[in-house]
This record gives structure tokens, sequence and C-alpha cells, in this order.
């Protein structure tokens, strides 16, 4: 044992993080203002709820906040009140302003705020990162990213005011990425289209550095598959990912599909285990985990960015604030 | 009947030479004067028309005398607009290599100039004629993607260096802007039945450095962010991002339209048998012959004086999107799209 995790929410993503914390050898204790911590401990076979957030920061060493999205804020706040360590679901807040007052208070007291951009930890763009980083296509030049899926069912993220939409669910994900392999981003535009619930922003970031990108962001009404597609291209070469091919895994016939929103768990290949480790490698050694909080803030900072550009309908200039690059 | 090919600036004459050839009982003859002007390492004047088993003029003024009933331009860019003008006055028919024109005015003038004169002016987008295109736009017309949200249209390839004449603005007009847009721009607008309203660009030169190591004079890297008025949106990415010597992934093209009922995706040049050799990756294509069916629309045109599509609109409003986008990237801003003299 490590010590414990105290996760708050039993929704999505908490399936993904509790076996992952319990693999880690962490004692976990859960709390969820649905009522349904009890279904995803029996699920994972681990893990012990408890009554109130009271008794959940009271065991814990570690906070992990699942929950949704415009609840994040004050659930950190309530954390940093004790002192514990903060594991923040993206996007970190429901707002920038949120999410600048955040960061800064978890800077000043020194506890440490972890944003969980996972996709930094899946292999693919792990991969990325490091083609590019090598020179694989020299000087990034210009990048897409695409992520597309069925528009969630019901519930919470519907509503534009707790999750931000496509934008904040979905494209904050490639704007941390595009962020990540194109550097700080100076300018952007962007245009979304919403029709019934069915909506695309596509954004288009110029990077600091001379880069430029195009991030879509799409939830349809359709039955689509959920995918994820990149296409970095540079001085000298092209590096091309799409979760639609090479799979390592196929199936047809009869049987329906789960449905689960996650792929079964294995602690080789979890990306949530290995961004939840990092985290925890970064408690313990005080070495900077592959994502920041200023990481999350900056993202955060080109998703209201892309938000203000589509509803004026023109492009946004950021200064480059934050010198600080994940050094992952 | 008669065909003549100026210029083979554009080495898509080539196809062209060969699909004109394939359609049988055509006279063919080329001209090519500003061959001498270029590098001796391009081939081209008469000697290339002799490899293409096509006749051969010295001149220009020998090939209009030689009276024929069409030409294809496939001159520099910036020479379109003078060759179709002439074409015109000539009373003779013309199929232009894209891009029509490098300006508006130009494009104008090429319209304005054939509809005087009575004679067909069509703009060599040969994507138009991919079966997957067709497919894609009978799913539209059913109705299987619902309301049409967003599209993501790609044409990316590698700078072109079988020609000189690509990477000068005086000649080529611009680069990945000016050579990519309009392909997918074309397949936009008879998909959608619409023009969009406003135009957004960005631009570098950092793919692909010439031989010296140093940037090309034209933008290797393009993304062109649309609104049509019904609230589709679009993005178009035109780079010259491919590395020389890659082989063919069957990418050239791409369009992904996403709907409130369905997602549907084209890539027109998929059709490729992909391997490998002791020398390292082994690429075919096999896809439908899209030059052979460009050149059956226009020798149809020809022979009944009537247009047919890809028409001079088709071009020139593709000619419009790509100023705008110039437009843009000078303001900064999106621009609205202006197209008058239709």
């Amino acid at each position: 044992m490590h010590g414990t995790v105290g996760l708050i929410g039993a929704g999505g993503i908490a399936n993904a993080h509790l076996p992952a914390w319990l693999d880690l050898g962490y004692d976990v204790v859960v709390f969820s203002a649905a009522d349904d911590a009890e279904q995803l401990i029996g699920r994972h076979g681990g893990g012990r709820s408890v009554a109130d957030l009271e008794a959940l920061f009271g065991a814990a060493d570690i906070v992990d906040i699942c929950t949704p999205t415009h609840t994040h804020r004050e659930l950190a706040l309530a954390a940093l009140e004790h002192r514990l360590p903060t594991v923040c679901e993206k996007p970190l807040t429901r707002t920038l302003e949120e999410a600048e007052d955040l960061v800064a208070r978890f800077a000043e007291a020194g506890v440490p705020l972890f944003p969980a951009h996972v996709v930094r930890y899946f292999a693919e763009y792990e991969e990325l990162w490091h083609a590019v980083a090598r020179g694989d296509v020299g000087r990034v030049g210009v990048q897409r990213h695409t992520r597309q899926g069925r528009s969630p069912q019901s519930g919470w993220y519907l509503d534009e005011n707790h999750s931000g939409g496509v934008l904040l669910d979905l494209m904050i994900h490639d704007i941390d990425i595009a962020r990540w392999i194109g550097g700080d981003v100076e300018r952007v535009f962007a245009r979304t289209n919403v029709v019934g619930g069915s909506q695309s922003t596509q954004a288009f970031l110029t990077h600091a550095g001379g880069a430029i990108s195009v991030l879509t962001a799409t939830w349809t009404t359709a039955p689509i598959e959920f995918r994820t597609q990149f296409e970095v291209a540079g001085s000298d070469g092209v590096l091309h990912g799409d979760s639609d091919e090479h799979r390592t895994f196929r199936y047809q016939g009869r049987a329906e599909s789960g449905g689960d929103l996650l792929p079964v768990f294995s602690p080789l290949t979890s990306p949530y285990r290995a961004e939840l480790g990092d985290f925890v490698h970064s408690i313990a050694t005080g070495a900077a985990p592959r994502v920041t909080a200023l990481d999350g803030l900056e993202a955060m900072r080109i998703a209201d960015a892309v938000a203000r550009s589509a509803a004026s309908g023109l492009p946004v200039d950021l200064r480059p604030t934050m010198e600080e690059v994940s050094a992952a | 009947m008669r065909i003549g090919i100026l210029s083979f600036a554009h080495l898509h004459a080539t196809e062209y030479a060969a699909a004109l050839r394939r359609a049988g009982d055509i006279e063919i003859a080329a001209c090519d004067v500003g061959h001498s002007g270029r590098s001796t390492a391009e081939l081209g004047g008469r000697a290339l028309a002799d490899e293409l088993g096509v006749g051969y003029f010295e001149t220009e003024e020998d090939l209009w005398a030689w009276r024929p009933d069409g030409v294809v331009i496939c001159a520099e860019n910036a020479r379109h607009r003078e060759l179709a003008v002439r074409a015109a006055a000539e009373g003779v028919h013309v199929l232009c290599e894209k891009p029509l024109a490098t300006s508006l005015a130009d494009a104008a003038e090429m319209l304005a100039a054939a509809r005087a004169a009575g004679t067909v002016l069509m703009t060599a987008f040969p994507v138009r004629f991919a079966p997957a295109y067709a497919e894609l736009r009978a799913t539209v017309r059913r109705g299987d993607l619902g309301q049409i949200i967003s599209i993501a249209a790609t044409n990316c390839g590698g700078v072109p260096t079988t020609r000189g004449w690509f990477v000068d603005p005086s000649l080529s007009g611009g680069g990945a802007l000016t050579d990519h847009v309009v392909h997918v721009a074309d397949l936009l607008a008879d998909l959608l039945g619409a023009d969009p309203v406003e135009v957004y660009a960005i631009a570098n030169t950092i793919p692909n450095l010439g031989k010296d190591g140093a940037a090309v004079p034209v933008e290797t890297a393009g993304l062109v962010s649309l609104r049509y008025r019904d609230g589709t949106i679009a993005s178009i990415d035109c780079s010259w991002s491919r590395p020389p010597g890659r082989p063919n992934a069957g990418d050239l093209v791409t369009l992904t339209v996403v709907g409130t009922e369905g997602v549907a995706e084209i890539a027109p040049f998929a059709d490729v048998l992909t391997g490998w050799n002791s020398h390292g990756a082994v690429a075919s294509g096999y896809g439908a012959p899209l030059d052979d069916l460009l050149i059956r629309a226009f020798l149809d045109a020809v022979r009944t004086g009537e247009a047919r599509q890809p028409d001079a609109m088709a071009g020139y409003r593709t000619v419009a999107l790509v100023e705008a986008a110039y437009r843009s990237l000078t303001e900064t801003a999106p621009v609205c799209l202006e197209m008058e003299n239709r």
C-alpha cells in the first residue's frame, strides 16, 4: 500500500481511474453525490465508499476529482484546504478565470495539482512526441488533429453550461496535444456549427514557432464509432496516426458491442495508470509530471480563445505568457 | 478533330496527351515555346512531343494557323489568361489546367472572352470524375448524412520538383494555396451547391525546404477555413507537406463530411497496391482513369459546342476562393468572399 486515494465521482472516467489506482497499490475511498459509488466499487472489486466529503478528505493522501466539469473548482478548493495533492479530470474547470484562480492558489500553497490530460499518455501520442523530439519530421510545420464520436446520449455532457460542450470535453485533448507537439500558441481562429444535438468545431492555431494547426472536434447524433486521427508534417517528413487503422483487435458479428466508453484495463497498456503513476512519481520525487498544472491552464486559455473566436468570428491573439513548457 | 496542346509547362500535359491519344480519331499537336527558357533538366519541346507521339509546332502562331477545334492549356498559371483569350478570339474551345487563373480579374476576362465568342471554356478538375466523389454526392443527395454540419478536406502533396516555375510566384501566382486549394474547393462547391461567404487562411514555408536548405519563395503549408451561409463550416489542408520520394499512400485528396445522420469519407486516390521489395516500399495505383473521363467530357463539349462540367464557372469560383485566402493572409483576419462578374 502506498496510501489512500479519495476518489470523488463514480461516473464514466472513474471507471478508468479506480482500477488504475488499485493496480498502483492504493487504497481507495469513493464518494459520489450521485449515490453510485457502490456500483463502481462492485464493478472493479476494490475500494470502499464513504458517506461524505469530510470522511473522504480525512482518509485521503491524494484526491482524484472525476466529477462533472462545472463542479471541479469547488471540489479542488476543498481538497486544497486539506492540503491534499489533487488530480483533476480535464478540463481543469468550466471557465478560464476559474482555472487561473485554481492554479494560482495551488501554486501559492505549494500543493501539487495535476490536470488529467490523459491523451499525453496514450501510446500513439507518446510515440508521436518521441518521434518529433527525435527529429523524424524535422521542424514541425503543419498539424491536423481530429476527434469525433457520437453525441453523449444524456446527462450533464449535453448541458453546455456544465460541460463546455464539444470544445471543453473533446477538443481540449487536442489543444493540449497540438501545443505539446507544436509549441505555444499565438493566434487562434475558430468556427463552430451546432445542428440539434450535433456539433463540430474547427480551430486554427498559429504557434509561436511558426507551425500552423487545425483541430476538429465533432459530436454527431449519428451512431458512429469514436475515432481520433492526427497528421504532423514538418520540414522533412510526415507522421500519421488513426485509431481506425492498424487495429490490434476487431470484431464483427451478431453480438452488440458493450457500449463501454473505455477499453478493458491492463496495467501494461492503460494510459490512465501511466498518467496517475506519473503524478504519484512527481509527488514522491518533486520532478515535474509530463503534464503540469500550467499546461492545463494553457489548454484552458487556448480553449477560451477558441470559444471567443467562434462567437465573434474574429481571430484571438494570445500573448505568450508561459515560458515553461512541460519537460517530458 | 484537331486538338492542340499549349505548352508542356505543366506536366499534366503529358497525361492529357496520352488520354487524347486513347480517345481515338484525333489529330494532336503541341507547342511548347517556353521550353527554351526552362532548365535543361526539364524535358519539353519537340523531344517531349516526339516521346508522347503527338505533332509539334515551333511557334504558337503556327499552332493557331493549324486551326484546331480545341486546345488544352498547360502553360504556366500566369499565362492562362493570355492563351485562353487568344483561343476565344480564334473561335477555339478550351480546357484549361487548374488553377484557371492567378487572379479573379484574369479569370473574369477569360470567362467574358469565351462567352462573347460563344466558345467553351472548361477547367481541368479531374477529381470531379472520381467514382468515390460520385458516391459521396449521391449519398449526400439521398439525405443519408442528414444535415451537413462540417467538412474537412485535404489535398496534400510534395513541392512540385519536375518544373521550377511552380515556386516562382510571378509565374505560378503562389505556392500550396494556389496549387492545392482549387481541387477540393471545386468538390465542395459542387457538393454543397453553394460558395462560402467567408474565408480565413494561415500559411508558412516550413515543410520541404529548397535544395539549398533555405525556404522556397512560396508557401508550402496552408490551412483554409470556410463558412457557408447556412452555417456549414469547412477546413482545407492544402499543404505541400509530403517529402520527396514518399511512397504513394493514396491520400492525395480526402474529404470527411459530417452530418446529423452519418459521416462519409472519400479518398479518391486510395486505390493503391502496397508492398515492399529490396529497395523499400512499393506502391502501385489502380484508380479510375480520371484524365480520360475529363478529356472525354472536353471532347464532347468541343463536338457539341456546349460546355460540360467542370466548366469555366467552376474554375472561376475556386480562383475567387484562393484570392480571398491570400487576402486573409495579408489581413490576418477572415475576409468576405466576393464573387462579381458571374
